[in-house]
């Protein structure tokens, strides 16, 4: 079997060599002239070496014989033979290898060598392709998450070959769905629409997909159709690793005085295990603090360090190993890191055009107070708020995460010619929720010289459906709730009806709808809750109310009460709110040192995704350090490193292919050196003028 | 004079060829008398055979015991002496001018040697090369007197002749029709091939006899590499890359040249002998040329 080592010009240079070398010996040598009493017996004795034909000049002359050898060997030795090795039947190959996070694992032996399994995968892809037949076109793809054509359809090895090497490791989690959807994008042909014009588009190419993996992935829901797969399971079934499946800050939940560091370290090998957890604060040599615990095999054991009361901010590493050397074969998930930092709290302001004590009792509960910073106005009170420049300058600017208008609406956007027809709503860079009214906005349904503020033309309107799948109402009940008028609104395009009412005006009866502008959300609740007349509802006296409110301002003001920021996991992407940041750009570096830049989004949100590898990325603005965030691996299916014996596609099982490591040996090296010795006894030759 | 004498015979050799003598399978007519046995009846002492008598025949050589025993008249006859003729025939082309000592040297000093030994047992010997002119004669030599002007003769003789080897013969034998013993010193290299020089003397029914002179750098070259081969006499070229197989090829040629002729004289009552200019002229004449008859 041969796999060559050249492309196909340099093939042509070096069967170019021995031309030359054969042309050498035709060439005139320059030779010494000595006088001789008679040429006569010379003449008589090289009369032979004067035939005219080349191969009787070239006969018997053992040094181009030799010369000749010492090429061939040399060649034979570029076309790299390997011993061992079966062709591959078939003319299309697509070759599937696994670089997830669990890839990692250094649990397979090969030549005497522990290499991570992403090697011993590399080396069957390599076996593979040397042992595609003649003309056989083949594909190469990774995939960890995603998945990546490092060579697409070609029929040259080298090519693969060389896009294999270029394959890394990544920390990301599995899934083989996309590099499915790649692999039968040739092989399954798309179907017209029409049932009479029902015919196949393309012809159909079946194609062999190799699989090189170990399997950590859920059952793949995909229809293979003409792909014929093979499972080569990678990784032995006795690997063992112990792995932190989870690890945050949060306060304890008995005293919330108390802060505790939480994790959850997972035994995943078949044997027991005594693992030595340690705390390091990130810049102090020694450890916080450490604890040994003993895991049963496939159990998940928790772990607390209580951490100082006044501890506020710091990156906390959580370093786990087993006390035995060889209880651990994957190791990117020994180690986690938590960013501990304040509580980044909701900026909420409410205006209410009288006092709405309900509303203001509801957000300022002991549990809004740690989430949430609130500012109360009453337009009674001071009318011109709306006007004035600090409202104007802090709506614009973004200072507030949510703004609640009860029964009010903010003041119209100057129009470039003055008239007053068709003057919209300026509205605020924030999220907004009206009450009892809606803005002037065209996409709200809201036509230019139309009456404004709505009529409140429902009466006694009944609830008969909430939206409880939207993070706003889930364990929001209304069942018989009473409200005494309102009007309908119609949900703009891409809004939902969150509470639906039983008017007989179909289309705008909705009693809450959420709808996008821009960057944002709006939320109108389209009757009030109080108005000059006392309740226009019961509401506030449910249990619902405060539950809606706290979802509502969850969901539109985004705060964040955790100590830690929220990990992610490798390749997710992660939104950060930074309020100190005043530039538009800010610079990540990566834990393997890269260093990216991110622009702010429209949402005033710095959005990342380049989280590649797991560790700490450390966030900067001019020069400064403004915010860290963690990516932890946390993925209890990677660490699970036992491969699985099948794979399923669409519930349909495909076993593993046994494959013995591939004993192949390269037979370069003995013919690199054979040829040395050639042209040893050619050297000898050469200076003893042996006569053979 | 004295200096070149030496230079072709010592005086060891002198005293060693003191002892020889010429010797001729053949039985020739001499020119004169000598010390040699002639075919020719005549007036030795040495009793030859009877004849019948013939009116006019010289009365006293008639056996007269003969007559009165068998009533009838026979004449006795006695063998005759005469002197012999010996021929040195050199080759001075110059190809003879290669080796250490130079080939024609060799083929000098051997001819003096035995030209030598022909003076001292009064023999006619005449020296001569094979490029001499038809028309130019020289004297034969007779008696010891004459020894200077043998080696004189030798010495004029240069090499740089470049008439072939069958011309230069067929002119000595035109020029010398007497019987006697030749020597033919010459190195047979020459490429218009030596059996038809060879068959001139055959003709003449002399008493031949070649020596082959070669040089040691003939008979075992001592050269290596990528040569470029002239033939001195023509300018001949012959390129050649020295390697086991050519050198044996070349000693098989050599061996095949050398037995050829070897063959070619003995099968017609020639003697042939190779002669490496590395052996001494004195262990040529007494010890090879012995055992070959030529002197005694």
């Amino acid at each position: 079997m041969f796999s060559s080592l050249l492309t196909w010009w340099q093939w042509i240079i070096v069967g170019a060599i021995p031309l030359g070398v054969l042309s050498l010996y035709f060439l005139k040598l320059k030779r010494t002239p000595i006088e001789v009493p008679s040429t006569y017996l010379w003449h008589k004795s090289i009369e032979d070496l004067h035939v005219n034909s080349i191969w009787q000049r070239l006969r018997n002359n053992i040094l181009l014989w030799l010369q000749l050898l010492l090429l061939l060997l040399a060649i034979i030795a570029l076309l790299n033979p390997t011993f061992q090795g079966t062709k591959l039947v078939g003319s299309r190959f697509i070759f599937v290898l696994d670089n997830s996070a669990s890839m990692q694992s250094r649990d397979v032996t090969l030549d005497g060598e522990t290499v991570s399994r992403l090697e011993a995968g590399k080396q069957q892809v390599r076996a593979l392709i040397e042992s595609m037949p003649e003309g056989a076109v083949a594909m190469l793809i990774s995939f960890a998450d995603g998945a990546q054509v490092m060579q697409p359809f070609t029929d040259n090895p080298t090519d693969l070959l060389r896009a294999m090497e270029q394959i890394q490791p990544t920390d990301k989690p599995t899934s083989l769905t996309e590099a499915l959807r790649v692999s039968s994008g040739l092989s399954n042909p798309t179907r017209t629409g029409s049932e009479e014009q029902d015919r196949i588009k393309a012809s159909v190419m079946p194609a062999k997909l190799y699989v090189l993996s170990d399997g950590n992935f859920d059952v793949v829901d995909f229809a293979l159709g003409a792909l014929e797969p093979e499972y080569r399971k990678i990784g032995k079934g006795a690997a063992r690793n112990i792995a932190i499946t989870a690890f945050s800050v949060d306060k304890n939940v008995n005293d919330s005085t108390k802060i505790e560091a939480f994790a959850s370290v997972d035994n995943f090998g078949p044997d027991e295990q005594s693992v030595v957890a340690e705390l390091y604060l990130v810049g102090l040599p020694r450890p916080l603090d450490a604890v040994r615990v003993d895991i049963q095999p496939s159990r998940s054991q928790g772990i607390s360090f209580p951490l100082a009361r006044d501890f506020e901010s710091g990156v906390l590493e959580l370093q786990v190993r087993p006390e035995s050397a060889a209880g651990d074969d994957l190791r990117i998930d020994d180690k986690a890191w938590v960013v501990v930092d304040n509580p980044h709290r909701a900026r909420v302001l409410q205006v209410s055009a009288t006092q709405n004590n309900e509303l203001r009792f509801a957000l300022s509960t002991r549990r809004f107070q740690d989430l949430i910073s609130l500012k109360t106005v009453v337009l009674e009170e001071d009318p011109t708020y709306l006007e004035s420049e600090t409202y104007q300058l802090e709506s614009r600017s973004g200072v507030y995460d949510l703004i609640v208008f009860d029964r009010c609406v903010p003041p119209d956007r100057p129009s470039p010619d003055g008239s007053t027809d068709e003057q919209e709503t300026e509205m605020p860079l924030c999220n907004t929720m009206f009450i009892g009214t809606a803005p002037k906005l065209a996409s709200w349904g809201w036509v230019a010289g139309e009456e404004w503020p709505p009529p409140l033309y429902l009466s006694q309107p009944k609830i008969i459906d909430t939206d409880r799948s939207h993070p706003i109402m889930q364990s929001v009940s209304l069942g018989n709730l009473l409200i005494v008028e309102g009007f309908g609104m119609a949900p703009p395009s891409g809004g939902r009806k969150l509470i639906d009412s039983n008017v007989s005006r179909e289309a705008d009866s909705a009693l809450l709808t959420i709808g996008p502008r821009e960057a944002f959300e709006d939320l109108i609740l389209s009757f009030d809750l109080v108005n000059e007349d006392g309740y226009n509802t019961e509401w506030m006296l449910r249990q619902s109310f405060p539950v809606f409110v706290w979802n509502m301002v969850k969901y539109m003001g985004s705060p964040r009460d955790a100590l830690s920021l929220a990990s992610v996991s490798p390749g997710d992407p992660i939104e950060l709110k930074i309020d100190s940041v005043e530039s538009n750009e800010v610079t990540i570096s990566t834990p393997g040192g890269e260093t990216h830049t991110v622009a702010r989004t429209p949402q005033q949100t710095f959005l990342f995704t380049r989280t590649d590898e797991v560790g700490i990325y450390d966030m900067r603005s001019d020069g400064k350090s403004v915010a860290k965030f963690a990516v932890n691996l946390f993925n209890p299916q990677e660490s699970n490193i036992p491969p699985n014996d099948n794979l399923e596609f669409l519930y349909e099982p495909v076993p593993a292919t046994e494959v013995t490591e591939t004993v192949k040996q390269e037979w370069w090296k003995w013919l690199a050196g054979l040829a040395l010795v050639v042209l040893l006894v050619e050297w000898f030759v050469y200076n003893r003028r042996v006569s053979l | 004079m004295a200096t070149v004498s030496e230079s072709l015979l010592s005086p060891q050799l002198l005293a060693q060829l003191e002892r020889l003598e010429l010797v001729t399978r053949k039985i020739f007519r001499g020119r004169m008398k000598g010390e040699r046995r002639s075919k020719r009846k005549g007036q030795s002492v040495e009793f030859a055979d009877f004849r019948n008598y013939v009116p006019g025949d010289d009365l006293r050589f008639i056996d007269w015991n003969t007559y009165a025993r068998l009533d009838r008249m026979f004449l006795k006859l006695f063998m005759e002496e005469e002197d012999l003729h010996f021929y040195a025939l050199l080759d001075a082309s110059m190809s003879m001018d290669f080796g250490t000592p130079s080939k024609l040297l060799y083929a000098k000093q051997l001819a003096a040697a035995l030209g030598f030994i022909g003076l001292i047992r009064a023999d006619r010997v005449k020296v001569e090369s094979v490029g001499q002119p038809l028309a130019k004669r020289l004297p034969a030599l007779r008696g010891r007197a004459n020894v200077w002007r043998l080696l004189k003769q030798l010495e004029e003789i240069e090499p740089g002749e470049t008439t072939g080897l069958a011309q230069g013969i067929k002119n000595f034998c035109l020029r010398n029709s007497g019987k006697g013993i030749v020597v033919l010193l010459t190195d047979l290299m020459d490429k218009g091939g030596y059996q038809e020089a060879i068959r001139y003397l055959l003709a003449q029914q002399m008493d031949v006899y070649v020596v082959q002179i070669l040089s040691q750098e003939e008979l075992e070259p001592d050269v290596s590499g990528d040569l470029r081969l002239i033939d001195c006499e023509d300018g001949d070229v012959a390129e050649v890359t020295v390697n086991g197989p050519l050198m044996k090829r070349y000693k098989e040629t050599l061996n095949s040249f050398v037995g050829g002729a070897k063959e070619f004289c003995s099968r017609r009552g020639m003697t042939y002998l190779l002669a490496n200019n590395q052996t001494p002229v004195e262990e040529l004449v007494t010890s090879y040329l012995r055992t070959r008859g030529l002197v005694r």
